[in-house]
């Protein structure tokens, strides 16, 4: 009876140890995550785009400017082939094409494939790690001298708009490498290079915003 | 047999049957709450099906729930947004919460659903437009726009129709609703819609009034977890829907207890017997129970304006037993069988003429004046019956107070000398109030016949919606046709008019049906034209364009179209399609109305427009009903006069003397022309219901005029008395109507109490008897 009860005890015991264990491990690699991932302050990198659409017969490139705010703004200012204005702000997506003057709004609470992908997007920049969790399994490497997380949507998810996000980046966060792949088939790669860091972007961020909306 | 009864025997038969009475109206009487149902019914023209439509079809379920965050720091807006649309949709009597801002189907699946059938619904006019679609000129400019719709943010709905229609001929058939689909974006972030589509009827109160309460209580909880920062304000036919019961049901309420308190309390002032008040009562009530058992067995149901209206009815019916009393009180030694036989024949006179006044209301097209028609008629019969055969049995053995109201004595006898004068002034009266008629007005807006809460609710709705949607309330073209088919293709040349008008600018927004409906013939003539311009030549320039762009050939290059399945309108109308056009398709009884929604727009000219189409024209919702509204008043004219008519034959018929018969109606006419003089001089515009209380009024004016001419009892005091006391009962009965929330009973009551008054106080005056100038 004594030693059934020493054993139970110890079984008890173990499992604390391991789950305590697993646990900090967890804790440090989401810490280690989001730490690189997370842009904590307002950053502008130049970007090189690659988009293999299925119903083009060779890959589109494109390329321009990406500024994140730390409030979660993102604006995507393409300079090749078109110049046009895409952001994302905290409550909605906005869309400029500067050569055929349109200008398209939504907001991100709407249940759209855009919104969804957008919102995504937001959630890695800003490391909101427990929002995307619910939907994708997460898988973080860091190898020196570059890191990399890949994401693919789990089973429960209904309605993914992608099929794996690859994301790759410098340890010290100077280079970074989107891969998406759609569920749809169609892939894109983004090229990041960091530009600068500081809160005079957050002009630059205000001004594109302000000709997205045509104000 | 009956009449061979004894008295006692008449009492247990009596009691017997108004059990069975009590009973039978316990068991079968339905009651019918809905206005539309009491003023609309049913008909079977097309703004009529609309007017229905529109308070029946799904969107009658819909709540719509504006939400304001009016705290400090970012709005916290999407997330109470979430937590409301998760509370809500787990309820079972709501089928689905979304924001305003997001169409209620999945866009995607539905344009590539339509891109199949591109061939076939790419243009309302395609022979015209084909020149500018299929010119192989602009393929290339095509091919570059296809691949920077494939790289934007719109791919998600791009790729999907490219693949069935790579011309992209879908979005030029959506092209008038392109914009419509673009969720609008609050500046602030400060204001979110949200619909709530519920799934109880509109009018089903019971349940609508429970989401009610279930939503505000919902978002109190919420708002309180938030800090109480938010405000909320709901719309929706629902909430119309309860409101207007909430109102009905407290009217009735008020007015019947007023009622019954004021009759009793004047009953018992005048005869001081509680034990006459009981049978009286008792004979009332089974007049009123005889009334909604006919009226349910008749239209399957009493409404509730029927019976608060039916309530005045005891102001009527109790001047029999009230005449048999005071006439049975002033006779020695009371004698109840041979009083009531002696007053026997004025009572008939004047229950029929009161039943040819509210017979008339059966003729005015309002379906709740037909059911206060039947009710009232057997009512009164039943009264007057009970009155003749059973009252006199209940009476026996009984004291009665001989009334003697204050006043009427010296009235009476005021008359007897002043009587020449008095008619001079009377006479003068009539040409003065005669010569403010030209000045009359009329009232035709029903809206202006709400109560004062649906003014509130209407004036929240208002604003609510006005922020909402570009859409003109209620006013729209409407095509009609004997089939869905034959509708489409006219909805399809209207809707080319409206384009024109919009590009003139007559017209500022619309909403029509194409292309999410196409006629059978526009799919063939699409067809016909797309495989034209679709040959093997420009099917290479097409792909050599898309080559240029780098587009797959072998994904977008097949333009070939074949005689495929068309789009059939009946399945759209039973796909997810139906949420937004469900209230732009009527149909019944092998019948089609098909509406075009119109924003702010120039409506002569597009009631010129219309008429170039045969079947299909400009209607205003409002204007439909006010037609309606005034084709009731023209009608009440008519039933006021041929109600008139009918009594004076009636009476020419009893007399057999013109000139009685035109001095025992002579009081009613006066009164009722002093009525409109005072009508006219106050400026009050006059509705249908005035006319309609003014026979009311006539009908129960002219009963005076018949008890104090024939004068039974031989002695014009107390003839006179006792029609005193019927008047006060029948002032105290249509005066509680007064304290209504509703102008409809307001407005009887004003003309009622007002005619009767006036009425009774000029037969005296106008009406001569022999022993008029010997009063007692």
């Amino acid at each position: 009876m004594v030693t059934h009860i020493k054993i139970t005890l110890f079984s008890v015991l173990l499992c604390i140890v391991c789950t305590l264990t697993l646990a900090e491990t967890i804790s440090q690699q989401s810490s280690e995550w989001s730490d690189l991932v997370t842009l904590q302050k307002t950053t502008s990198f130049r970007y090189d785009e690659t988009r293999n659409l299925e119903m083009l017969d060779t890959p589109w490139q494109g390329g321009g400017l990406l500024l994140a705010s730390k409030d979660g703004t993102l604006v995507k200012l393409q300079m090749r082939p078109q110049r046009k204005v895409m952001a994302i702000t905290p409550g909605e997506m906005i869309y400029f094409d500067s050569e055929t003057e349109e200008r398209r709004r939504l907001p991100l609470s709407t249940p759209h494939p855009m919104t969804r992908q957008a919102l995504i997007f937001q959630e890695l920049l800003q490391g909101r790690l427990d929002k995307i969790s619910t939907d994708y399994d997460i898988a973080f490497k860091k190898k020196a001298p570059n890191w990399t997380l890949t994401l693919k949507p789990k089973a429960t998810h209904d309605k993914p708009v992608f099929t794996e996000i690859i994301m790759r980046g410098s340890i010290d966060n100077t280079t970074r490498k989107i891969h998406l792949k759609e569920t749809g088939g169609d892939s894109s790669t983004l090229s990041m290079q960091l530009l600068e860091i500081g809160p005079q972007l957050e002009f630059m961020i205000e001004r594109l915003l302000r000709e997205a909306l045509g104000q | 047999m009956a009449i061979s009864l004894s008295s006692a025997h008449r009492r247990y038969l009596f009691y017997g049957l108004l059990l069975l009475l009590i009973s039978a109206v316990f068991k079968l009487v339905e009651i019918e709450t809905s206005m539309p149902v009491f003023f609309q019914g049913d008909s079977s023209d097309a703004g009529f099906m609309l007017v229905e439509n529109l308070q029946t079809n799904q969107f009658s379920r819909r709540y719509i729930i504006v939400l304001n965050d009016s705290g400090d720091g970012a709005s916290q807006l999407p997330e109470l947004t979430k937590q409301l649309i998760k509370q809500l949709e787990q309820r079972d009597d709501v089928v689905r919460v979304w924001p305003s801002n997001q169409p209620p189907i999945d866009f995607e699946h539905v344009f590539e659903d339509y891109a199949q059938h591109a061939s076939q619904i790419y243009s309302l006019n395609p022979e015209q437009e084909a020149s500018e679609l299929f010119d192989p000129d602009s393929f290339v400019q095509r091919a570059a726009k296809l691949k920077q719709a494939l790289l934007s943010p719109q791919a998600y709905l791009v790729k999907p129709v490219a693949s069935h229609d790579p011309l992209l001929l879908t979005f030029n058939a959506f092209k008038h609703w392109r914009d419509k689909f673009q969720p609008q974006v609050d500046a602030q972030s400060r204001i979110a819609h949200l619909m709530v589509q519920s799934r109880p009827q509109a009018f089903d109160f019971e349940a609508q009034q429970q989401l009610q309460v279930a939503i505000d209580s919902v978002f109190t909880q919420l708002n309180r977890q938030h800090g109480n920062r938010f405000e909320y304000q709901i719309t929706g036919v629902p909430m119309f829907a309860v409101a207007a019961q909430k109102e009905i049901k407290a009217d009735v309420q008020k007015v019947t207890m007023l009622s019954s308190v004021s009759v009793v309390f004047a009953f018992l002032l005048l005869l001081r017997s509680f034990k006459a008040l009981h049978w009286t009562a008792l004979i009332l009530i089974s007049a009123m129970a005889v009334g909604a058992l006919l009226t349910t067995l008749v239209f399957g149901s009493t409404h509730a304006l029927t019976i608060a209206l039916g309530a005045t009815l005891i102001g009527v019916c109790i001047d029999y037993p009230i005449h048999t009393m005071v006439h049975s009180a002033a006779s020695k030694p009371p004698d109840a069988w041979g009083t009531v036989r002696r007053i026997w024949p004025s009572l008939v006179l004047g229950g029929m003429t009161t039943m040819i006044g509210y017979l008339a209301l059966a003729f005015t097209g309002y379906p709740g004046f037909q059911q206060i028609a039947v009710f009232a008629l057997s009512g009164i019969a039943s009264a007057l019956l009970l009155t003749r055969y059973i009252l006199p049995a209940l009476l026996e053995n009984m004291v009665l107070h001989y009334p003697n109201i204050p006043g009427i004595k010296q009235w009476l006898n005021y008359c007897v000398r002043s009587r020449t004068s008095l008619r001079i002034v009377i006479a003068l009266l009539v040409v003065a109030a005669i010569t403010t008629y030209p000045r009359l007005q009329w009232l035709d807006d029903l809206e202006k016949l709400s109560g004062s809460s649906m003014q509130q609710l209407k004036k929240i709705d208002q604003s609510i919606r006005a922020r909402l949607s570009t859409i003109e309330a209620g006013r729209v073209v409407l095509i009609e046709a004997d089939t869905l088919e034959h509708a489409l293709q006219k909805n399809e040349q209207a809707t080319l008019i409206l384009q024109q008008l919009q590009e003139d600018g007559a017209v500022d927004d619309f909403y029509p049906l194409y292309p999410w409906l196409v006629s059978q013939q526009l799919q063939q003539r699409n067809l016909n034209v797309y495989q034209q311009h679709t040959t093997s030549l420009s099917q290479q320039r097409w792909h050599t364009a898309l080559a240029t762009q780098g587009l797959s050939v072998s994904r977008l290059g097949n333009l070939s179209a074949d005689d495929g399945a068309t789009l059939d309108a009946e399945k759209i109308l039973q796909s997810q399609v139906k949420e937004l056009i469900a209230a732009q398709v009527i149909q019944k009884n092998d019948r089609t109305a098909l509406v075009i929604w119109l924003g702010p727009h120039q409506p002569e000219i597009v009631v010129d427009a219309m008429q170039s189409v045969d079947s299909v024209r400009y209607i205003s919702q409002r204007d439909t009903v006010n037609t309606m509204a005034q084709r009731y008043r023209t009608t009440a004219v008519k039933a006021l006069s041929y109600g008139l008519l009918t009594i004076f034959v009636l009476l020419v018929l009893r007399y057999c003397n013109l000139l009685t018969a035109f001095n025992t109606l002579l009081p009613a006419l006066c009164a009722i022309i002093f009525i409109f003089g005072l009508w006219s001089i106050l400026k009050q515009p006059i509705s249908f219901l005035h006319l309609i209380g003014s026979l009311l009024a006539v009908a129960i004016c002219v009963d005076y005029g018949i008890f104090y001419s024939e004068n039974r009892s031989g002695n014009p005091l107390l003839t006179y008395q006792a029609m005193g006391a019927s008047m006060l009962t029948t002032l105290a009965a249509f005066a509680s109507l007064s304290i209504s929330t509703n102008p409809l009973l307001q407005t009887l009551s004003v003309a009622v109490t007002l005619g009767v008054g006036i009425g009774f106080l000029l037969c005296p005056v106008l009406i001569k008897t022999d022993e008029q100038d010997h009063p007692l």
